[in-house]
């Protein structure tokens, strides 16, 4: 039906996270009728982030040089550091405006049904961090789920005897919510995790 | 009440397009012979309420032949609202599941949205079958009486499946390595199977009078019923994996846990299983679910709807009548080759013949 050049663009953007292949379809047919320029545009931007992007060095975030642009801020809290499963945790934290520490990103969290083991992912790098002795605390910031959970309680006992502060972020009731719109499962996490005031 | 005021089939197993009202006074007959079409309304019933079938667990045989799609609207009210429900089943895309016009986003949080017991042939298997069947009937009832219940079965199915990985995986790591990681899986099996460990007893516990009420009526007082969960460990749960974990890691399964846990059904002090008749054995599978129809009815302040596929057949026509009379009094929709006559005075009669309504 299709030219094989217009298939295999339709199989490549089928391959993309959240893309069916109606999506796919519509999103290449799309692209076939815009501009030259902007579908080049799109190609060299794709192009241009695959080549230029790294791993910063030291906490394994998305960097275009050594070391990332938070850990070469020196304004930045250098005695903390939050641990967290992706690159888009670390802009889901940044956006609060709350924490000014480090962060430390593990790429992934525990799953054996996946193949992931703590040696695939970032503990082991974290545990060379952690020697420095200007660290202090360690915040475990990885998803609220079952792999979340269980990477966080690995990482706790990993770090029991080194003498830093190791704390889990709360799970809760989101803020300028109702209580009565929150599942049960949240509101009695959030009890649990309940403090005096 | 819970109860199903219209569904409408397209393209579901053998209707082609038809809109099913059941009767107003709470019992409805589907009557008709074999092969045309009963059990497949029940199961749409079943279907746009749970997601899913009690028969069969492959989607494509609930699509008509040569339909691509089988679509279901129904509405039912229950604790006091009206929800519209829109399902659509496809052979090549993913199905839809709507409730008001909005997707589901978790299938099984539909469990404790919508009270709905089914009855069929198969129940034997309660009690002759593997443990699994008696599990899975807890986990079902849990999961019909609190939403975290029905996460909680999810999250230790999940914590398992992991484990099990784990164990698959660890003649390519080091002891050290494994045992840590067992470690943490071990700590989160254990928080979450004990957790769904006591809920299934408490529920045991709240059905056993009422089940051993409900034999004695339905046998003529013949024989005790008791019903008694039994976990597969003592003590705490994380010790009893890690005393396990050797034999754990030699056999790569886990050998205690939630998952390895059975409900001992006992008549007359003798295990039901070995010593109860064909028809004892009937009328205990029965009383299970029967007993859960009074819990339910008793916790959610309204039965949930009774579907009876197939039950009456094997009962002599007083005995069926007795059947009902015990069921909390909501919505029952039946199917039978025949309606018992001491069921017809109660029952409002629909005739069924290959995937029609006869009447209409």
């Amino acid at each position: 039906m299709y030219t094989p050049s217009i298939r295999s663009l339709i199989e490549e953007l089928g391959k993309l996270p959240g893309i069916g292949p109606r999506s796919a379809q519509r999103i290449a047919f799309y692209l076939l009728r815009s501009e030259t320029n902007d579908v080049y545009r799109l190609a060299d931007a794709i192009k241009s982030a695959k080549d230029n992007a790294m791993f910063c060095e030291t906490c394994f975030n998305f960097s275009e040089g050594v070391m990332c642009s938070i850990c070469s801020d020196q304004t930045r809290d250098r005695s903390i550091i939050c641990v967290v499963e992706e690159p888009k945790d670390v802009v889901a934290l940044e956006r609060s405006r709350e924490y000014k520490g480090l962060y430390h990103v593990l790429q992934g969290a525990l799953s054996p049904i996946d193949g992931i083991g703590p040696d695939k992912i970032k503990v082991r790098e974290l545990l060379v961090r952690l020697a420095d002795k200007t660290i202090t605390e360690v915040i475990l910031c990885t998803n609220p789920n079952i792999e979340g959970e269980a990477t966080a309680m690995y990482l706790a006992r990993q770090l029991q005897d080194t003498g830093l502060t190791v704390t889990r972020i709360a799970s809760g009731l989101p803020v300028g919510g109702d209580l009565d719109y929150a599942d049960e499962l949240t509101i009695g996490r959030a009890l649990q995790g309940r403090r005096q005031v | 009440m819970a109860w199903v005021e219209r569904i409408e089939l397209i393209d579901f197993r053998n209707w082609s397009s038809t809109v099913f009202s059941p009767g107003k006074s709470g019992i409805t007959a589907i009557v008709g012979d074999n092969g045309h079409g009963k059990t497949n309304l029940i199961e749409a019933v079943f279907y746009a309420s749970t997601g899913g079938s009690f028969r069969s667990s492959t989607k494509d045989v609930l699509i008509r032949n040569g339909s691509e799609s089988s679509i279901l609207h129904a509405i039912v009210t229950t604790k006091g609202r009206e929800l519209t429900i829109d399902c659509s089943i496809n052979r090549s895309t993913r199905d839809r599941h709507l409730v008001n016009k909005k997707q589901v986003p978790r299938i099984s949080d539909l469990r404790s949205e919508i009270p709905v017991i089914e009855f069929n042939p198969d129940d034997l298997q309660l009690v002759k079958g593997s443990p699994m069947n008696r599990r899975t009937l807890l986990d079902d009832f849990l999961s019909m009486l609190s939403r975290s219940s029905s996460r909680l079965v999810d999250e230790t199915d999940r914590i398992l499946k992991q484990r099990a990985a784990l164990l698959k995986s660890a003649n390519r790591s080091t002891l050290e390595e494994v045992n840590w990681s067992l470690d943490v899986w071990d700590k989160k099996l254990a928080y979450a199977g004990t957790d769904l460990a006591d809920r299934r007893e408490s529920l045991v516990l709240q059905l056993q009078p009422l089940c051993a009420e409900l034999y004695k009526e339905l046998s003529g007082g013949k024989g005790e019923m008791e019903i008694h969960y039994s976990r597969s460990w003592k003590g705490d749960l994380e010790s009893a994996l890690i005393a396990n974990r050797d034999e754990d890691l030699r056999r790569q399964q886990t050998g205690v846990g939630p998952h390895r846990d059975d409900l001992l059904i006992s008549l007359g002090g003798m295990a039901a299983r070995l010593c109860a008749s064909q028809g004892e054995q009937r009328t205990i599978s029965y009383v299970l679910k029967a007993g859960m129809c009074l819990l339910l009815n008793d916790q959610l302040g309204e039965p949930p709807v009774i579907l009876l596929d197939d039950i009456l057949s094997e009962l002599d026509s007083t005995r069926a009548r007795s059947v009902l009379d015990v069921m909390p009094e909501g919505q029952v929709l039946l199917t039978a080759t025949s309606v018992p006559t001491s069921v017809e005075s109660i029952a409002e009669v629909l005739r069924v013949v290959d995937g029609r309504f006869a009447d209409v």
